[in-house]
């Protein structure tokens, strides 16, 4: 089981990463997160009543985000490549374009020292392989100040 | 200038340790030098040729005489004894260890310095026009907005890990000061009667290996419409900006391959996004910023008083010289804006050292309201001296080297560090600039050639800005041999030129006596005390070209 770090607390990740989907979507277990392809192209027809998540990679196209999807409990970008900035308007789109309500996650090849700026683009959790520096994770979220660059003067009502 | 709160005080000290456990991890192993890269690169701090350097960001070129003095103590402490200004008006220390870092770092924040967002594929440091606030063909101030900006780009999330490099110039006059056509993104304040303040957004220019003159995105964005517009760019640079290959990830390459047009449409679609949650720039934030940048309490002066400048002019042909080539006109009668040339033929162009740093702050304290500004011509401006002050001025100056009357000569290079120091560099370019004054040392000679412009780069990167030059020159390799590419014709201002390259390029050796080919042709064909880009511009490229190499047949 890998290590997720959610508000600030090191927790088991109860969710399983699927690579490839060889069966039925219905067939999987609770907490599988699923390629996104596999769940949209399984749009036609309700989920089952498990709980299920989507994984994809940072150039996703939007329009992919149905409904039926944005209504999963666990939605994960996957990034390949830590150089790769992408993921951060995703997240942004995500979160306040879209309005996904769920847990927004991001895992495979992000640098923890990008977890805070990833945070204030609305990641709401981080899988980190075995063996990572919960320790200093810690310290990055715990310590960077929240950037206000998306929000002051700035924010939805316009207010001061 | 913008005076920073504890908040601004307590995100420094937050990012300098966070930065310091960061190079601990990486000297300790626990992060790889390919994912530490990124990490300094963003604070500033590179690997050069011979030592890491450290760039620190000078906020569309303000200084304040407190900040200098920090500068000078970082350079003795820290340094060589010197610093470098930058074409974007930045200070490059050039010989930092890794290790001493955080204390280098401390040491900026005391004055409110620091190095972040000065590398690495972010938006850079704000550049603006250094004449800002005092400048006669002003229409508005544009430091307010440089603020804004600064403030809204500093540590902005969603815009940290860009395809590349991500560069804005502000410029608010009526001549355009901050080469905002070569720039990833330029603005130019304008007032309209109707609409009020707003700006002209020119997108994709930028020089480097694939020079190109940005295009007018939207001739008039509202004010209050800025930050959602440049949130829009950034996004759809940031999404759709090539990241396979980083000689073609700028915006420039991304507004070329798909057109103007198209790019325009794909802002108009992100705009909808973007405005869910609008960023409006309200009149009342603009008004507290604005606060920041008040008038200096400016002297009256008696005729009296005033007349005494004209009789030391009179009476000191040197300070005459002086005062009409480094000073310039100022939006108030009574004072003048005066530039400190950095160009003396004994060290790099841009090289600035601790005791000058000092005593500018003295000096700047003393006559121009304790504020400096940095330039891209890389040079310093003391913009508010009285004009009763500046024959003291002038004297003062002297005594350090800084009164070189060589402002807009072909004295006041603009030379990038080339091999003595950058690691991407191919050639040198220092020696070649010390060369090309030294060979032009009558500065009578120099004045009469009128302003002429000659900017030199070590390579393809063109921090030199050698592009926009009058005379450019590029510096490549050649199986191992450093050469030089030279071109003729590029300009700055309101309507930016590319300069065309001349021919093939030549040896280091052959350089200066190709420029003074290039000059002697220019003289021979020049009318009157007609300048070179107008000389240029009327007779063309090919009479240089075969009066330096000869006819083709």
């Amino acid at each position: 089981m890998g290590m997720l770090i959610k508000q600030n607390l090191v927790i088991e990740d109860p969710w399983i990463t699927i690579d490839v989907v060889d069966r039925p979507v219905s067939n999987y277990p609770w907490f599988s997160l699923l390629p996104l392809l596999a769940l949209s192209s399984n749009d036609q027809q309700p989920l089952p009543q498990t709980w299920l998540g989507a994984w994809f990679e940072p150039q996703v196209n939007l329009d992919v985000f149905s409904s039926q999807i944005l209504s999963l409990p666990v939605l994960c970008i996957h990034v390949s490549d830590f150089h790769d900035g992408r993921a951060f308007s995703l997240a942004i789109l995500l979160k306040r374009q879209i309005e996904y309500r769920g847990e927004l996650r991001i895992a495979g090849n992000f640098l923890i020292d990008q977890m805070a700026i990833l945070r204030d683009c609305g990641v709401d959790s981080f899988s980190l392989p075995d063996g990572s520096d919960v320790e200093h994770a810690l310290f990055i979220l715990n310590n960077t100040p929240r950037s206000n660059s998306t929000t002051t003067t700035l924010n939805k009502s316009g207010s001061l | 200038m913008y005076q920073y709160n504890e908040q601004d005080r307590t995100q420094l000290k937050t990012r300098s340790l966070i930065f310091q456990r960061q190079i601990e991890r990486n000297l300790a192993g626990k992060i790889s030098d390919e994912k530490f890269r990124p990490l300094r690169l963003q604070q500033g701090l590179y690997y050069q040729r011979q030592s890491p350097m450290l760039r620190v960001a000078v906020p569309y070129g303000m200084l304040a005489s407190k900040q200098l003095r920090t500068l000078a103590k970082v350079a003795r402490n820290f340094d060589e004894g010197y610093c470098h200004i930058t074409t974007r008006q930045n200070i490059q220390f050039n010989w930092v260890n890794l290790q001493a870092m955080p204390e280098i770092l401390a040491t900026l924040a005391e004055a409110d310095l620091h190095s972040i967002q000065t590398s690495g594929n972010c938006i850079r440091n704000i550049t603006s026009d250094p004449f800002a606030g005092v400048a006669q063909d002003e229409i508005i101030d544009p430091r307010p907005y440089c603020e804004i900006i600064r403030q809204w780009s500093l540590g902005h999330p969603e815009f940290a890990y860009l395809p590349r490099k991500f560069k804005i110039a502000i410029s608010g006059s009526k001549e355009d000061r901050a080469i905002t056509q070569a720039h990833d993104i330029g603005l130019r304040v304008k007032v309209d009667k109707e609409r009020g303040i707003g700006f002209q957004v020119i997108v994709g220019g930028g020089l480097g290996r694939t020079p190109v003159i940005g295009s007018t995105l939207e001739l008039f964005v509202p004010e209050q419409d800025i930050l959602d517009y440049l949130t829009a760019i950034l996004r759809v640079y940031n999404q759709h900006g090539r990241r396979d290959n980083k000689y073609k990830s700028r915006i420039k390459i991304l507004v070329k391959s798909i057109g103007i047009t198209q790019f325009k449409h794909q802002i108009d679609q992100t705009l909808v996004q973007v405005r869910v949650y609008s960023q409006l720039l309200h009149a009342q934030h603009v008004s507290a910023i604005n606060k920041h940048f008040p008038k200096p309490c400016y002297r009256q002066f008696e005729t009296q008083e005033l007349s005494q400048i004209n009789r030391l002019s009179a009476d000191k042909p040197a300070f005459d010289n002086w005062l009409n080539r480094n000073t310039q006109a100022h939006k108030v009668s009574d004072y003048r804006a005066v530039s400190l040339p950095l160009k003396n033929p004994s060290s790099a162009p841009g090289d600035v050292s601790a005791e000058q740093l000092d005593r500018i702050a003295d000096l700047a304290d003393r006559y121009s309201f304790g504020e400096v500004r940095s330039t891209h011509q890389q040079n310093l401006v003391m913009a508010d001296v009285a004009i009763i002050d500046l024959f003291d001025l002038w004297l003062a100056l002297d005594k350090i080297g800084l009164a070189e009357p060589n402002i807009g000569t072909m004295h006041d290079i603009i030379c990038c560090p080339g091999l003595t120091y950058c690691s991407l560099a191919n050639t040198e370019s220092i020696p070649i600039a010390q060369s090309i004054q030294k060979a032009y040392d009558d500065l009578d000679f120099v004045y009469d050639l009128g302003e002429l412009t000659l900017n030199i780069s070590g390579c393809m990167n063109a921090c030199s800005h050698h592009h926009l030059a009058n005379i450019g020159i590029l510096g490549v390799d050649k199986k191992g041999q450093q050469f030089f590419q030279i071109s003729l014709g590029g300009s700055k201002g309101n309507e930016s030129k590319l300069g065309k390259i001349l021919g093939p390029s030549v040896s280091a050796a052959e350089v200066t006596n190709v420029i003074k080919k290039i000059i002697h042709i220019f003289r021979s064909l020049r009318l009157g005390s007609e300048n070179f880009i107008d000389t240029f511009t009327r007779v063309g490229l090919t009479i240089f070209k075969e009066g330096v190499y000869g006819h083709a047949n």
